[in-house]
């Protein structure tokens, strides 16, 4: 059983002008993650957001979580493989820069498992509970 | 001075949402608690946590606390009653008894969101596959309500019904059956 949700034309706009706010947001504190507040745990979160918002806003949409289950897991690996590797070879080397970018990247994996982290669990809850 | 001031206010916002009378101002009052201790976290120089805690505990958890409440009000009701072998809705409305009118009224109080099926089949059938969340069968002056054990409304819609002094008015052989 769906919540009954009668669509708001105000709410509708408002979010459709929220929606690029929101994706900047949740990327800038991904991509300053490491010498600002943030990372990305707190910008996937963010992210995952956009999936609430459109299932608030429009009650009937349907998303297949099959989809972010499989990214979820890939880029779980993905996170595994580039720390092992970070521990294995030694990092006494590196310059500043490409120990910057390291973390960016590992920020922008975290970030992307958490958003399908989020929205699976959400979506879990407020579509496939009530069937 | 500012992080007392904050602390005060995290103190009266969780009594505030354990003192609430409705569950949904309960869970915006615990929301309010979430973003005032993300303050205190952003005053006490932690604004990774602050972060966190402002997205997870402020959005995220009440809008599960919401969904949750939404789907929780849903409360199913199926009426039997031998009397109804037209398939019209018409003279359904028409003799729709005063007792879903005091069901109705009950879930009014409680802030349940009633749906009712009307039915005009065995009861037998129904209760094999016991589907709803109450059975009421209706037939001549027997009224039996049926429910499952673990859904504590069946019993308080009872004594809200007895309460109202509608069987004794009309006669009626009342029984509670739990499932």
């Amino acid at each position: 059983m769906t919540i009954q949700n009668k669509h708001s034309e105000i709410l509708d706009t408002f979010v459709d002008i929220l929606y690029p706010v929101i994706i900047l947001f949740g990327i800038y504190i991904i991509f300053r993650g490491n010498d600002l507040p943030g990372g990305g745990f707190q910008g996937g979160a963010v992210l995952a957001a956009i999936f609430m918002i459109r299932y608030l806003v429009d009650s009937e949409t349907t998303i297949n979580t099959r989809v972010l289950k499989t990214l979820e897991k890939l880029f779980f690996i993905l996170l595994l493989v580039l720390a092992s590797f970070a521990i294995t070879v030694p990092m006494t080397g590196c310059t500043m820069i490409t120990k910057q970018l390291y973390l960016i990247i590992m920020n922008i994996f975290i970030g992307i498992k958490v958003c399908c982290g989020i929205s699976i669990i959400f979506f879990k809850f407020a579509l496939i509970e009530s069937r | 001075m500012m992080i007392e001031v904050i602390f005060i206010l995290m103190v009266a916002f969780a009594f505030a949402s354990i003192q609430a009378k409705n569950l949904k101002t309960a869970v915006i009052y615990l929301g309010l608690y979430s973003m005032i201790s993300s303050f205190a976290y952003l005053l006490l120089s932690a604004p990774d946590v602050a972060i966190a805690e402002a997205v997870i505990g402020c959005t995220l958890a009440s809008i599960i606390y919401l969904v949750a409440l939404q789907k929780y009000k849903v409360f199913n009701i199926c009426y039997i009653n031998r009397e109804f072998n037209v398939s019209n809705d018409r003279v359904v409305a028409a003799k729709k008894s005063n007792l879903i009118h005091l069901v109705e009224e009950y879930c009014s109080t409680k802030d349940l969101d009633p749906y009712i099926t009307y039915l005009a089949g065995d009861l037998e059938e129904h209760l094999k596959s016991f589907k709803h969340d109450l059975i009421i069968y209706h037939e001549g002056k027997k009224i039996y309500f049926y429910g499952r054990k673990r859904n504590y409304h069946i019993t308080n819609i009872c004594k809200y019904i007895t309460r109202r002094k509608y069987i004794d008015k009309e006669k009626l052989d009342f029984k509670m059956m739990i499932h």
